[in-house]
């Protein structure tokens, strides 16, 4: 082999200036995970870079593949700085390293540092002082991939060209200074000698790492900035991507998982005579987690898997639990009436003015919203095996450290007898960053006598067994002034802590006091800059689990808040892009994306009726204008425009894709997406009556994307929460009628 | 023991007859690329073309297989791919990609009755193909940019 099989985190650079920055930033205090496990000629530079003696260069990207191209625009970072092209770049998920930990995400859902009582640094310092040193947090949400990975894989991939240059200078005899990078090949310009990536890749590895390296101005980029064909797509038409239910061992088993219907019953008398009878099967494997209870019924085939989990009689014993969706509203009803919350962002005296107004445009609304399956197409399914005392799960997962954490601490397990690999993500939208589906697989495993299994959930059991969109309410009081811009403003929302219904889930022990951001994120946040503003946050837990949904706080809360901007501007006769053109004063990416979605919508015009709605999130504005004509039994949406600036866009096409994609999303729960409850159980069991918005409902969609900003921004969520509240305030000027309550086809039709 | 003809090969499946075709391609013969979804034939994953017909897999029994299953594996020819399948490629139509083997054979089936295909008829075309990702622009696209390389071949 030959390699140094070391710690390449060596020195102590410091940062010094934009572009020259210090390797130890980029890995942190972590050595290279690659150097355990490379084969033959291969050398890593880096924790991103493998390079083989072929020449073959293999970026490493440690973030799910869930659709949003992240293993193409990630790529393109590493190409960039080697210059290479992408197409000649190979892309691998990589292994479970804190190397790879997300640390964008940790800052961006960690907002109250501050403040005295930092829940989410509470639970995120936690689970990463639990996986210390083993995993890290490696995380794909929140829209962070490419925000956290733009200078980190950058300066890796430098790192690579630095050391490579280096040894090329040592093997041709001359100054690195004297030497250029161009496909694949160091190149002595005077000389026009030249050695391959691959003739010097060992010869690299055994040199001591740069201090720190210079990474290459934007305007010398060549793949970063234009639209690439996705590293994925072959895979993706040919049949060959593997997913999670992808997962062939040899022996394997197979199975599904039978859960009580209700969230938190337990199984108590079971008859399973008949599930025996069924062909093919193998073995019934209780499971009970703090994720759900129930069976793992494991047979030769998913279909008889299924058959036989059918065929199970099981009495469920659930005392106490069986809370219906209208329960569930009266709690949240409760929490605006009663509960004290936690006021998250306060500028001057809102309260005091508008409890002591007369005015007669005096606003008080009401907002409400159902909780929201993630119907990612993909069932939840992993696959394991326990063998030798080792367990190793492949499965499709947006969070395999935390897989890993829980994964230990339902099996007992230390991390390192715990191998996590990674599969395509069939949909992630937020379901794939719980650990249930891969926890299950663990157990299952545990009793198999080391034959793999992969455990495949029906789709009725996926539907019924979410970590849901919590439902939520809001009340919003206002005072409009001049040009709808609000005197005063008071927003309360009411939905469960999604921190807290997770951390219930990966970490019980977590103490978890204190306000959680996502409460009110989209409230709390906006860039409006109000005379008198209040935004409060209430957790009211409810019986039923929450998780992360494509925008999470923001799906509701922008909803709850654009519409509440729209009801005032409406009030006083306001034009509602004056109004936030005039709250955004100063602020010029905000205010230019609403000015370019006005200017391709022709704002103002009657033809038809436009509804308007902005955000800022994820380091990234928008701003989406829909389009809608008809009735109030036949609405027909014309079209919709959506307009973002991300900062810098890495990838136009890319970046367009997930703006259609968020806005569809938001478009589906926006029309027609609920999850309603019955004795604690949910009704909506598959896609016939969880009614996921279908092609002949998607209408145009015309994308700008701008970029006036130093970073890219996050774009994989931005638009979802746009759909409501823009949908909500154009049916208001097309019918006369305030919808304040989702899915919008409980009130209209739609043609 | 069935006999079925899957993408011209003829295959033994060891299976019983209300198995699924879905569940015999995928656990017995090992062809994964057809994805499981529903179930009740409510969201095209799981679509094939029997006889050219595009067909939800999941709610066809073995036993009633009676002609030829073309699976996305063998929409290919050799290294060359289907129209489809290479304007799918050209226009990045992918997202996750987990629902497009039954996108894909969906629009192959149509195109093959619907050579020069409106929006209307592509949007009934494809209502039973559910995408979560929401690359229904991009289907539309890349059923017109298909059409137009079969004109192209033919």
């Amino acid at each position: 082999m030959g390699l140094a099989r070391r710690a390449f985190l060596l020195g102590s650079a410091g940062v010094a200036g934009a572009l020259v920055v210090g390797w130890r930033w980029a890995a942190g205090a972590w050595t290279n995970p690659l150097l355990a496990t490379l084969k033959g000629t291969e050398a890593a530079l880096t924790p991103y870079v493998i390079i083989d003696a072929e020449g073959i260069v293999t970026a490493i990207v440690p973030y799910a593949e869930m659709g949003q191209g992240v293993s193409t625009t990630l790529a393109a970072l590493v190409a960039e700085e080697l210059d290479m092209p992408l197409a000649s770049l190979n892309v691998v998920h990589g292994p479970a390293s804190g190397a790879y930990g997300n640390r964008t995400l940790i800052a961006d859902i960690s907002p109250f540092t501050d403040q005295s009582a930092p829940t989410l640094n509470r639970f995120w310092n936690g689970i990463a002082a639990a996986v210390a040193p083993m995993v890290g947090l490696q995380v794909t949400g929140s829209s962070t991939s490419t925000r956290d990975a733009f200078t980190r894989m950058r300066q890796a991939a430098a790192t690579a060209r630095a050391l490579l240059v280096e040894a090329a200078s040592l093997e041709l005899g001359v100054a690195s200074a004297a030497l250029v990078t161009s496909g694949g090949r160091v190149i002595h310009q005077g000389s026009g000698r030249s050695k391959s990536y691959g003739e010097l890749a060992a010869k690299a590895a055994a040199l001591p790492m740069p201090e720190r390296v210079t990474l290459k101005p934007k305007e010398n980029w060549v793949t970063l900035g234009k639209s690439q064909l996705r590293k994925d797509g072959l895979s993706k038409v040919n049949g060959t991507a593997v997913f999670g239910i992808d997962v062939a061992l040899p022996d394997m088993l197979h199975g599904t998982v039978k859960m009580a219907p209700q969230f938190g019953a337990i199984p108590g008398a079971v008859k399973d005579d008949k599930a025996k009878a069924v062909k093919g099967f193998q073995n019934l494997i209780k499971i009970e987690t703090v994720s759900g209870n129930g069976f793992a019924v494991i047979a030769d085939t998913t279909f008889a898997a299924f058959k036989a989990a059918d065929a199970l009689e099981i009495e469920w014993l659930a005392e106490g639990i069986g809370a219906s969706d209208l329960a569930l509203n009266a709690l949240l009803v409760n929490g605006i009436e009663n509960g004290s919350g936690w006021s998250l962002a306060k500028t001057g005296d809102a309260t005091t003015q508008l409890d002591g107004s007369s005015s007669r445009n005096l606003l008080t609304l009401d907002y409400a919203v159902p909780a929201l399956a993630h119907a990612a197409m993909e069932p939840m399914n992993a696959t394991a095996q326990f063998k030798d005392g080792k367990l190793t799960i492949w499965g499709p997962m947006q969070a395999p450290s935390i897989v890993q954490l829980a994964v230990g601490t339902a099996t007992g397990l230390s991390f390192a007898d715990i191998t996590i690999i990674v599969t395509q993500l069939g949909g992630g939208f937020g379901r794939r960053a719980e650990v249930d589906f891969a926890v299950f697989a663990a157990l299952a495993a545990k009793e198999l006598n080391g034959r793999p299994v992969q455990l495949t959930w029906s789709r009725e059991e996926d539907f019924t067994h979410d970590a849901y969109r919590a439902p939520a309410r809001a009340r919003v009081r206002a005072l409009p002034g001049d040009g709808g811009v609000p005197d005063a403003l008071d927003i309360k929302i009411a939905t469960p802590s999604v921190t807290r219904s997770i951390a219930s889930r990966i970490m019980p022990s977590l103490p978890m006091a204190g306000p959680d951001a996502y409460l009110a994120e989209g409230a709390f946040d906006v860039p409006y800059q109000f005379q008198a503003y209040r935004a409060t946050g209430v957790d009211v837990p409810l019986p039923l689990p929450a998780g992360y949904w494509r925008s999470v706080g923001y799906s509701h809360n922008t909803f709850f808040m654009e519409s509440a901007l729209d009801e005032i501007a409406v009030r006083v006769s306001a034009d509602p892009l004056q109004q936030r053109m005039a709250l955004l004063e100063g602020n010029s990416a905000a205010q230019g994306v609403l000015a370019k979605a006005a200017e391709i919508a022709g704002w103002g015009g009657d033809d038809v009726k436009q509804g308007l709605a902005y955000v800022n999130a994820y380091d990234s504005h928008a701003a989406m204008i829909v389009e809608v004509s008809g009735t109030a039994d036949a609405i027909k949406i014309e079209r919709i425009i959506i307009v973002a600036d991300v900062g810098i866009a890495l990838d136009p096409g890319l970046i367009a894709d997930q703006l259609v994609s968020a806005t569809v999303m938001g478009l589906s729960a926006a029309i027609g997406e609920k999850i309603t409850l019955t004795n604690g159980a949910v009704n909506q069991a598959n896609y016939d009556s969880y009614r996921v918005l279908r092609i002949s409902a998607c209408p145009l969609i015309i994308t700008e994307v701008l970029q006036t900003g130093q970073n890219p921004g996050g774009v994989g969520e931005l638009a979802t929460p746009l759909v409501a509240p823009a949908l909500a305030n154009a049916i208001y000027k097309l019918t006369g009628t305030r919808i304040r309550s989702l899915p919008f086809s409980d009130s209209v039709g739609f043609s | 023991m069935f006999t079925l003809t899957i993408n011209n090969q003829t295959r033994q499946v060891d299976a019983e007859g209300d198995m699924p075709l879905l569940w015999a391609l995928r656990d017995v013969l090992g062809l994964k690329g057809t994805k499981y979804g529903c179930g009740i034939a409510a969201c095209g994953a799981c679509t094939v073309l029997i006889d050219g017909v595009a067909t939800r897999s999941c709610v066809t029994p073995i036993a009633d297989v009676a002609g030829s299953v073309t699976t996305i594996e063998g929409l290919a020819e050799g290294a060359t791919l289907h129209a489809v399948q290479q304007a799918w490629l050209e226009l990045n139509v992918m997202q996750c990609g987990y629902c497009q083997s039954g996108q894909i054979l969906s629009a192959v089936a149509f195109l093959n009755e619907t050579p020069e295909p409106t929006p209307d008829a592509i949007n009934a075309a494809m209502e039973g193909n559910l995408c979560r990702c929401g690359t229904y622009p991009k289907i539309r696209a890349g059923i017109q940019l298909a059409a137009e390389k079969l004109k192209a071949q033919s």
